[in-house]
């Protein structure tokens, strides 16, 4: 061996005892070798004893860790409750009262004055959603013979337009285990001002509204999460809420305004050196 | 069982397959500070250091489908080291490790061992990249040489000999200040 492979293998601690003995000798020679051993120990305690000391932004740190957290959580109530569902008998029983429900709620909106309701802001209709619990609470078993739910309240007695809840909508009365919970987590987030999460679940319930078509919440949610995302700079969440928005608008019809989100978008994700190339996309799209 | 016993593999397999929170927040604490602090070296600024470690966790949590076997750190570092690439090739430039991103704690402003750590940061950015990213990960993401080279796509000879030649380099560099203080 080198003298340079027995000192690599002493600095590793892989030397063998023989190798240990000849390492030994070899100093006791070759005084210059004995003075490189010695620098070479300097250099590794310092390497060991003296990493450099960051100052690491605990706080950012535990946003990000929160954040994530967050999206786990979801995952797991995701999959907890589709699978409660899918293996509890009363989830087919509440289903066919729910739609039942849908089907009454569509009748009576098609049938209603066409004139639009005024809502009131979304937060304080998710502070009145506590009502929508009582359809989970309906769903175990041991209440088999519950009421109806009231998803189907709007069939029979509408809610004066001031106190409705946010599922008054046909579209959201949907016994939703995901939408319901995404709603709670959102409603206990905003109640104690952790905006990574309320960023997180705000882009999350305006993406489901605006797949199902529900419009109006969906914007509220996007550009509450824009909100959010921006206190707490998610520039993820900002640019991703923007692009959703752009994708609201499109699927209105309102190419200008689908133009703008998306721009929007893509010069928060190229500010950040964020992918843009999915709002890229769309954007091309709408040019064509 | 306690999460602190499990290895990091099975912790990511509980949060992978079992969307386990507090798995992750276990797995997340073991090695936030050390890919933070690969992020800054690498990036040497805490914008651009904040930015990149967002994407790295994303990205970790988001393809946690394609995580089967080897080692995690491996695999989180070579995700790592991948996302600041790409941004140093954006930014088509290599920032080395200064003073603005190492901050000493004033106390040891007079001592030898000051002196002699200034020195050693000084050698170390100096390194050629290649010498100082095996070498950091070695001594301060506190990686095994098997890690460094699945995270570096080299051998573990290899990885090995880059380490000793770094710190040889180190110590040619700093012979003068270690003989005067000695």
């Amino acid at each position: 061996m080198t003298n340079h492979e027995l000192l690599a293998g002493f600095l590793d601690r892989s030397l063998s005892e023989d190798q240990l003995l000849e390492f030994e000798a070899r100093q006791l020679a070759d005084p210059a070798f004995a003075h490189e051993v010695k620098e070479m120990l300097t250099v590794e305690r310092l390497l060991q004893q003296e990493p450099p000391r960051v100052d690491y932004p605990i706080g950012f740190l535990a946003t990000i860790e929160s954040n994530i957290a967050a999206k786990v959580a979801v995952g797991a109530a995701g999959g907890g409750l589709l699978g409660f569902l899918a293996h509890n008998a009363w989830t087919w029983i509440v289903g066919g009262t729910a739609a039942a429900a849908i089907s009454g709620g569509a009748l009576y909106f098609a049938t209603r004055d066409s004139e639009p309701v005024p809502q009131p802001p979304v937060q304080e209709r998710i502070q009145s959603a506590p009502a929508r619990t009582t359809v989970e609470e309906s769903l175990p078993a041991q209440t088999p013979t519950a009421e109806a739910p009231p998803v189907s309240t709007p069939s029979v007695t509408p809610v004066p337009s001031a106190d409705r809840p946010i599922t008054i909508d046909a579209k959201t009365t949907a016994p939703d285990p995901v939408l319901k919970q995404l709603i709670a987590e959102y409603e206990q987030c905003s109640t104690t001002n952790d905006h990574v999460r309320c960023a997180q679940y705000s882009l999350l319930l305006g993406r489901r509204f605006r797949s199902d078509g529900n419009t109006s919440e969906a914007r509220q949610y996007l550009e509450l999460a824009i909100r959010h995302a921006q206190t707490v700079r998610l520039v993820d969440y900002e640019m991703d809420a923007h692009g959703e928005l752009g994708l609201l608008a499109k699927s209105r019809g309102d190419l200008d305004g689908a133009t703008r989100s998306f721009e929007r978008a893509i010069d928060i994700g190229r500010t950040h050196k964020r992918s843009v190339v999915r709002w890229t996309q769309e954007l091309e799209s709408l040019q064509q | 069982m306690p999460y602190t016993l499990l290895t990091d593999e099975e912790l990511f397999a509980m949060v992978r397959d079992q969307n386990d929170e507090q798995a992750f927040r276990a797995l997340f604490k073991r090695y936030d500070k050390r890919v933070y602090a690969y992020c800054l070296r690498a990036l040497g600024s805490h914008d651009d250091a904040q930015d990149v470690f967002q994407t790295i966790q994303l990205t970790v949590y988001d393809k946690r489908a394609s995580f089967n076997d080897g080692s995690f750190a491996a695999w989180l570092f070579t995700i790592a080291r991948n996302f600041c690439l790409k941004m140093l090739r954006g930014r088509k430039h290599n920032v080395e490790i200064t003073d603005e991103v190492v901050t000493v704690e004033p106390e040891d402003t007079h001592s030898s061992d000051f002196l002699l750590r200034q020195a050693l940061h000084k050698a170390i950015s100096q390194l050629p990249d290649e010498f100082r990213e095996a070498l950091s990960m070695k001594y301060f993401d506190d990686l095994p040489y098997e890690d460094i080279a699945a995270a570096l796509d080299i051998t573990v000879a290899l990885a090995k000999v880059r380490v000793f030649r770094a710190k040889k380099l180190i110590q040619q560099t700093m012979s003068t200040i270690i003989d005067e203080l000695r």
